[in-house]
């Protein structure tokens, strides 16, 4: 055998051991931070945990991605970047991704972001947004405002409070227990929500959607070609619902004092299980209408659809 | 008296014991009624016809009638203002879409693997558009269509910079941020 060949040979295992020492390289830093923390996350595969605890000082335990090119853990002021760097190129799947664990103070701005990596966020307070492609984000009780974005990756969320914006493209949404002002944005995936919150914005297109609300105060939502069920218990001041072919639901209590304006489009169709009062047809066209009013109305109830089918239940 | 008596009674006796028409009239009524129904019924249809043309003509006269002093199917009034300012925006969008696909063809980002219901959910939306604007323009009074079709606009948008911004795979195996 030619030296040369050996060598081969020999240096092979040595590559595969030097490979599988990084693949297993974990982390353990702390850093202080201050009052004011500003964090940035980026960690593109993956598993990544955030949560917060009672000290002031950044916490990051786990396992480096496995073609990762260095750890950064950066303070400028109250700025703080953690990232688990990675080549401008790569491929590979999630499981070699990073694993980590991120304790963090309760109070702080976090911009997370992320490209198949799966972030699971708790017990957070202030201007919270994460943004991954294909990645799922878990979200569980955060206060002030949320901001999450995903492509493809599903987001669930429970328990948010305050101003909070939950938008996808392809993935699913299904959030329960938040309260105050929420906006759902969807293209092709699925809603499905348990809210209190008093603002609600539904936006989807062909994606369908279940929403159960409660008190609200103003609700719009807009559809294509996605249905839409809804139901509430109570509306203070407006609920706008328009759709183009998608079908609309809208189950309320037969005590909901409103003034009701559907219009059922030249090609939709009106069910009205609500109330005795009949959809009509105007004279000399093809639209159908309904308007009534319930109770001394204080609240409006507008909904629209060109083909799609309006129907109002209790 | 007694002559005229006797007289009276030797008409009465000379007059026939029963009347017998001049012709025997039995066989024309036989005909009569043995007669085809056809003729009867080309003569009535006819009728009928010609019934039918007046009627036909008097609708038509009166239709026209109408239309001219007093239409039956009163046109909507097209708010001429409001259909200029529809298609007025649409220009305007459409201008600002071919700007932003010029971008798009620079990043490619249609090669991305994640851009496939990010191209779905705009083709959505402008077919959407499409039936929303049509509707518009039949009634463009109507505030909630307006609010959809510019929603739709809009969003158009939003999508395709967010697909500007995916990450794309300039091989077939790895990923660029």
């Amino acid at each position: 055998m030619k030296p040369t060949r050996l060598l081969n040979y020999l240096t092979i295992p040595l590559i595969l051991v030097a490979n599988m020492a990084i693949a297993a390289q974990s982390i353990d830093k702390q850093l202080p931070v201050d009052e004011n923390l500003k964090l940035n996350i980026k960690v593109l595969r993956g598993e990544v945990k955030v949560s917060s605890w009672d000290k002031d000082e950044i916490s990051v335990k786990g396992t480096l991605d496995e073609l990762s090119e260095g750890f950064i853990l950066d303070k400028q002021g109250s700025l703080v970047t953690l990232e688990d760097k990675m080549p401008r190129h790569f491929n590979g799947n999630n499981k070699s991704g990073s694993d980590l664990t991120i304790m963090v103070p309760k109070n702080l701005t976090l911009d997370a972001e992320g490209l198949s990596s799966s972030y699971t966020v708790s017990s957070l307070s202030g201007v919270i947004g994460i943004d991954s492609v294909s990645g799922n984000v878990d979200a569980s009780d955060i206060e002030n405002e949320i901001f999450i974005h995903t492509v493809s990756g599903n987001i669930k969320t429970s328990k948010l409070t305050g101003k909070i914006k939950l938008d996808t493209i392809s993935g699913s949404i299904k959030d329960k227990n938040s309260d105050g002002e929420i906006s759902y944005k969807l293209v092709s995936g699925e809603l499905t929500a348990n809210t209190s919150a008093k603002n609600v914005s539904i936006e989807q297109i062909s994606g369908d959607g279940k929403v159960q609300l409660k008190k609200v105060n103003e609700l719009k939502v807009k559809t294509i070609s996605g249905d839409i069920t809804l139901a509430m218990s109570s509306l203070k001041s407006r609920a706008n619902l328009d759709s183009v072919s998608g079908d609309i639901e809208l189950k309320l209590p037969k005590n909901l004092a409103a003034n009701f304006n559907i219009n059922g489009g030249p090609g939709g169709k009106i069910r009205n299980n609500l109330t005795d009062d009949e959809p009509k047809k105007e004279k000399y066209s093809p639209t159908s209408y309904l308007k009534f009013q319930t109770g001394s109305a204080d609240a409006d109830i507008k909904i629209s659809t060109i083909s799609g089918s309006i129907k109002l239940s209790d | 008296m007694n002559s005229k008596d006797s007289k009276l009674d030797s008409l009465i006796a000379n007059l026939p014991k029963e009347l017998t028409p001049e012709n025997d009239l039995w066989e024309k009524i036989d005909k009569r009624l043995d007669a085809p129904v056809r003729n009867m019924t080309k003569r009535a249809s006819h009728n009928l016809w010609r019934s039918a043309a007046v009627a036909c003509l008097l609708l038509i006269t009166a239709f026209i009638g109408q239309k001219v002093f007093n239409p039956l199917f009163p046109q909507p009034e097209i708010d001429s203002a409001l259909i200029n300012t529809l298609a007025e925006i649409k220009t305007q969008h459409q201008i600002q879409i071919a700007q932003l696909q010029q971008t798009s063809e620079l990043v490619n980002w249609q090669s991305s693997p994640y851009s496939s219901p990010v191209e779905t959910g705009i083709d959505q939306l402008r077919e959407a558009a499409k039936q929303i604007y049509e509707s518009l323009k039949r009634n463009p009074t109507d505030k909630q269509l307006w609010q959809l079709w510019l929603w739709t606009q809009h969003r158009e948008i939003e999508l395709l910079r967010q697909g500007q911004k995916l990450p794309v795979s300039q091989n077939s195996q790895g990923a660029t941020i």
